[in-house]
């Protein structure tokens, strides 16, 4: 299997939980639990982890991009496999699209 | 044909504009976050000069070097004006005006601690300072910016040293001064030199994502480069393989 295959996976799963945790946990939790609250408070902690998105994110976008060039991706697909990253779950399915995009018609690079 | 004037032609205009358009964004909003991590810290800083007043003695005793982590920390002491001993620190700024600092020692037990009275715009016309009193101020540490005294028999000196001041009393100096936060009748309270650090994580989310914002800049450009290669020369692109 293809270091850059494998990698976009894992990226790709890690943002996906990453933003999934922020934007379904965290944020509601900040703006909608009882201001002071224990779980107010955890969710204004756990903000933090927007940093850990982004970051991993910026590589993510990376990978993908590689992977694109090599797999002759359209612009569009690939587009909306690096904003797949940004919208909270959506990359769960987009990343299953590329594994069978890929593995269909790249197989040398699924292995 | 070269490659760069290719790229030149009309048609491949609006891809350009849109890599300019992303570069700029990005740097833009770079910035922004970056000056938002500063101000932030910035804004820290202040904050921490409002805190509760902590005892003198909790936070340096008369021979202890200087507590660096009490850098503009309000603190409380009782003490009594030795009189008569006002000097003046020149060059020092307040609303944009070129003044004075008014500073007398404070007698704590054994030891002469300097206090920073006030601003004052010249040297004539600060009120003596006399009697026992309770004070609040901040602490700060001893200047030492290796100004020169032009005239070191006068009552004025270039800056707050406490090495100046040891030659004009025999008494034990503490290595510290405060500014006092109520200054006396007649003279304005003297801004503080050093303010107190913020934390090293203050705003540290800005930071990150100023860099962040700076690295999607690269990212459009590295894009934008990727799809020139292979635009002008599919082959060569399609064949390296990468």
């Amino acid at each position: 299997m293809s270091r850059l295959f494998t990698s976009y996976r894992v990226l790709a799963f890690v943002v996906g939980v990453l933003l999934a945790f922020c934007s379904l946990v965290a944020l509601p939790l900040k703006y909608l639990a009882t201001e002071g609250g224990d779980l107010q408070r955890f969710g204004e902690s756990a903000s933090i982890m927007w940093v850990a998105h982004g970051w991993v994110f910026m590589i993510y976008v990376v990978i993908t991009f590689l992977l694109s060039r090599r797999a002759g991706w359209s612009a569009p697909f690939t587009v909306l496999t690096l904003a797949a990253g940004l919208i909270p779950l959506i990359i769960f399915w987009v990343e299953r699209r590329v594994v069978a995009k890929v593995r269909a018609e790249h197989p040398e690079l699924a292995g | 044909m070269s490659a760069a004037r290719a790229l030149l032609a009309p048609r491949y205009w609006g891809y350009h504009l849109v890599v300019v358009a992303a570069l700029v964004v990005a740097g833009w909003l770079g910035l922004w976050q970056y000056h938002g991590w500063q101000e932030r810290r910035a804004a820290e800083a202040r904050d921490l000069t409002e805190v509760a007043p902590i005892a003198l003695a909790d936070a340096i005793g008369p021979d202890d070097p200087f507590p660096g982590q009490y850098v503009g920390q309000p603190v409380s002491f009782e003490g009594a004006w030795v009189t008569g001993a006002t000097v003046y620190v020149s060059g020092r700024e307040h609303d944009s005006v070129d003044g004075y600092w008014v500073v007398d020692p404070v007698r704590i037990g054994q030891s002469l601690l300097p206090v920073v009275r006030g601003w004052t715009a010249s040297t004539a016309g600060a009120p003596p300072a006399s009697g026992t009193a309770d004070f609040v101020g901040w602490l700060q540490p001893p200047e030492g910016t290796g100004a020169v005294d032009d005239d070191p028999g006068d009552d004025v000196l270039p800056q707050l040293r406490v090495a100046d001041l040891a030659q004009r009393f025999d008494e034990d100096l503490y290595g510290a001064y405060v500014v006092l936060r109520d200054p006396p009748p007649g003279l304005e309270q003297a801004d503080l030199d050093q303010l107190p650090p913020a934390g090293r994580l203050t705003a540290v989310r800005n930071l990150l994502y100023a860099f962040e914002w700076w690295f999607f800049g690269l990212f459009a450009l590295f894009v934008w480069w990727r799809w020139a290669r292979e635009e002008l020369d599919p082959a060569a692109a399609a064949g390296d393989g990468r």
